[in-house]
């Protein structure tokens, strides 16, 4: 199988995964398309395309600039997805506490 | 008319220090006996202040939660101190409380009234109108529910729909409202309307505005189409 085999996989099933927990609401929109937006920005804007193929090569992978710039989207992709999950889950723990709390004082 | 004891009115507010005062007196003129709750989310200002003035109960929350996290909290209230109706009134100032009696002549045992801006008294902006078109339309085909204002925050939950949907709603701007009329049809709760008056806010600002309004109405229309309702 060679590489854009693989990558075009990978992206098939991300999305899958993606569409799959947004269903049952497990990321938060906003969080998750800010941070996609930026990575994505940052990607193609601050880097010089052309270099960066020769950058990896460098490291003694031989690959083109287009399919290194796809992958690294991927990866920051993956990671703020991955990131995304955590904070829902850390912001709805904090928001329960505060519901806890707040409840709690009305009573005593 | 219901029994005035029976009644809970909860307010939530966000730095609405400059209009938290005429809507209490506004609230305490028409239902001097009702409680009434107001529930600070997090405010910066010294809304939770001016509330504790004029002796009514207060619950402040560390830091902002959210309004769909403010009115899960203000239908527990509700339902631990066995209300039997539990009004959710703006603390900004846009709607008159002498409209919670009309809401209050509708309400049953069993049901949730909204109510409804009408676009005569309330200039709506374009914008805001096509979003509200959206959304009644997504309404309608998801749940074949008709609901002319799903955006309204001015509602009264029975006992019965308050145990019913607490636990099923979302923190967030909109969830508390358009995503709530889904679980409150799929568990079979009546949805009546209800015109109401409504004027411009005079103070402070939408706890929701600008880009992370738009982020909001673009992931609740995705949610609409896509999400499997939770049973």
């Amino acid at each position: 199988m060679n590489y854009q085999l693989f990558i075009i996989c990978l992206v098939i099933v991300f999305l899958m995964r993606l569409i799959y927990d947004f269903r049952r609401d497990r990321i938060t929109g906003s969080f998750f398309i800010l941070l996609t937006l930026f990575n994505l920005s940052l990607i193609f804007s601050i880097i010089e395309i052309n270099k960066i193929g020769s950058l990896i090569n460098n490291f003694g992978i031989k690959t083109t600039s287009n399919f290194a710039i796809f992958s690294l989207s991927l990866l920051g992709l993956i990671a703020s997805y991955l990131l995304n999950i955590k904070l829902k889950l850390l912001r709805e723990n904090q928001i329960k506490l505060a519901e806890k709390i707040g409840l709690n004082e009305s009573i005593t | 008319m219901l029994k005035d004891n029976k009644v809970l009115i909860v307010i939530p507010a966000l730095n609405e220090g400059l209009s938290i005062a005429s809507t209490l007196v506004d609230v305490l003129k028409f239902f001097p006996k009702s409680s009434v709750l107001v529930i600070d989310d997090g405010s910066t200002d010294s809304t939770l202040d001016i509330a504790q003035e004029f002796g009514v109960k207060t619950i402040s929350l560390a830091f902002n939660c959210g309004i769909g996290a403010v009115l899960r909290l203000g239908l527990k209230y509700g339902i631990l101190n066995n209300f039997d109706h539990i009004v959710i009134f703006d603390g900004d100032g846009q709607h008159s409380a002498i409209d919670i009696n009309k809401l209050l002549t509708k309400s049953d045992d069993k049901n949730i009234v909204v109510g409804v801006r009408s676009y005569e008294n309330y200039k709506f902006g374009f914008i805001r109108k096509v979003a509200h078109l959206i959304l009644r339309r997504l309404l309608q085909y998801k749940v074949n529910l008709d609901c002319t204002d799903p955006t309204s925050g001015f509602r009264v939950f029975s006992k019965h729909a308050a145990v019913k949907v607490s636990t099923f709603i979302g923190n967030s701007y909109l969830e508390d409202t358009v995503l709530l009329l889904i679980v409150a049809k799929k568990l079979s709760i009546q949805v009546c309307e209800v015109s109401v008056e409504v004027d411009r806010r005079k103070y402070g600002k939408p706890s929701t505005s600008g880009l992370s309004l738009i982020l909001r109405f673009i992931i609740i229309v995705l949610m609409l189409l896509l999400r499997k309702d939770r049973e």
